[in-house]
């Protein structure tokens, strides 16, 4: 009881401790000076293609008045999906739209959110409304975002559309050769078997579609794992673990105990995945890592 | 006088533990408006990638 008591003093003099700092970053969330986030890791795969059931239902969902009818901290979000909404009819009504956004960066998200909106449809269109923003960041997001709607369609152009995803260029390259794995894995492995870039650009390529093919099912990301660039091996297996624990954590684990010399990988992405919502338990799996350079190498990631 | 000593120092290390567990996330990295991938430091580049889990 005691113990409980004092652990609890301790969380109440930590939140006063940090609280400071949690508010600075709040702060930054405000000023726009939040960690960048990749866009939608997903890509507009789970959003109804046009023409299929569930797809009409969006030109119902909003309208100029309801938008004009919420409250200002909500307005601007209903316009950039408004403008998303309207984008694939017309996309220079959802440009307009965006214009109706007040904050000046979620103009420019509004932006890209309406290019990634029509790339499969004008992929034309949707590299002129990048090019022509002119924040670096948000055209790098607006390539990035293009790039993730047309990797089941066209994997080399979707590829290629991260040479232009400025500081995001690397995330983009890891999001869409996974979107490709799940639909066309000979492709994926084939964009990564270029080896192309820096080491950080290559080994996270294959994390990529270890990753993404972890959220569907672990063996078939475990297969496609054995077949990559034995230097990058372990990383794809990190990214097996990640994934798999997104969905379901023991399962992984029980998979990533059958995966021999990278077993410890597939540990590492799982405890990797836990660092924010379950520390204890991230230190615990971290722990239970056999190899002794992982194992460090996991603990120095979810301590610090 | 043990059993005291024993008993402060799993207070004391109880209430690190709590401290310890209300503690922010580390600080992102500071990207710039104008950032590119080429200039950015790799080291950051790679502990940003694996905070949100693109690499190990």
């Amino acid at each position: 009881m005691l113990l409980w008591l004092a652990v609890l003093l301790g969380m109440r003099f930590g939140a006063e401790h940090w609280l400071p700092a949690l508010a600075a970053a709040a702060e930054q969330l405000d000023a726009g000076e939040s960690m960048p986030v990749p866009p939608k890791p997903t890509g507009l795969a789970s959003l109804p293609a046009p023409g299929t059931p569930g797809d009409g239902q969006r030109a119902t969902l909003l309208s100029p008045a309801t938008c004009e009818a919420m409250v200002a901290d909500l307005r601007d979000v209903c316009w950039q999906s408004l403008a998303r909404q309207v984008a694939p009819a017309d996309p220079d009504e959802a440009l307009r739209v965006c214009a109706r956004v007040a904050g000046s960066e979620m103009v420019l998200e509004c932006h890209a959110d309406v290019a990634e909106s029509i790339a499969v449809a004008d992929r034309a269109r949707a590299e002129t409304i990048c090019a022509a923003i002119e924040s670096r960041k948000w055209r790098g997001q607006c390539f990035f975002g293009s790039g993730l709607a047309l990797a089941e369609t066209d994997a080399e152009y979707a590829m290629g559309r991260c040479a232009h995803a400025e500081v995001y260029q690397t995330f983009c390259r890891h999001d869409v050769v996974g979107e490709i794995a799940l639909v066309d894995l000979p492709a994926a492995h084939a964009q990564c078997a270029r080896e192309e870039g820096d080491w950080l650009t290559r080994k996270t390529c294959w994390h990529g579609i270890g990753k993404y093919l972890a959220r569907r099912d672990t063996s078939e990301a475990a297969a496609a794992c054995d077949a990559s660039t034995a230097e990058w091996r372990g990383t794809c297996y990190h990214g097996v673990g990640w994934g798999g624990a997104e969905r379901d954590a023991d399962a992984t684990l029980a998979d990533c105990s059958t995966r021999g010399p990278y077993a410890d990988h597939c540990r590492h992405g799982v405890a990797a995945q836990f660092k924010r919502a379950d520390p204890t338990r991230a230190v615990a799996l971290c722990e239970s890592i056999q190899k002794a350079d992982t194992r460090a190498r996991c603990l120095d990631f979810v301590t610090r | 006088m043990r059993a005291a000593l024993a008993a402060s120092v799993l207070l004391v290390a109880a209430s690190a533990a709590g401290w310890w567990l209300t503690r922010p996330p580390p600080e992102p990295p500071k990207v710039a408006e104008d950032q590119t991938f080429e200039d950015m430091d790799r080291a950051e580049y790679e502990a940003w990638m694996q905070e949100l889990g693109y690499t190990d």
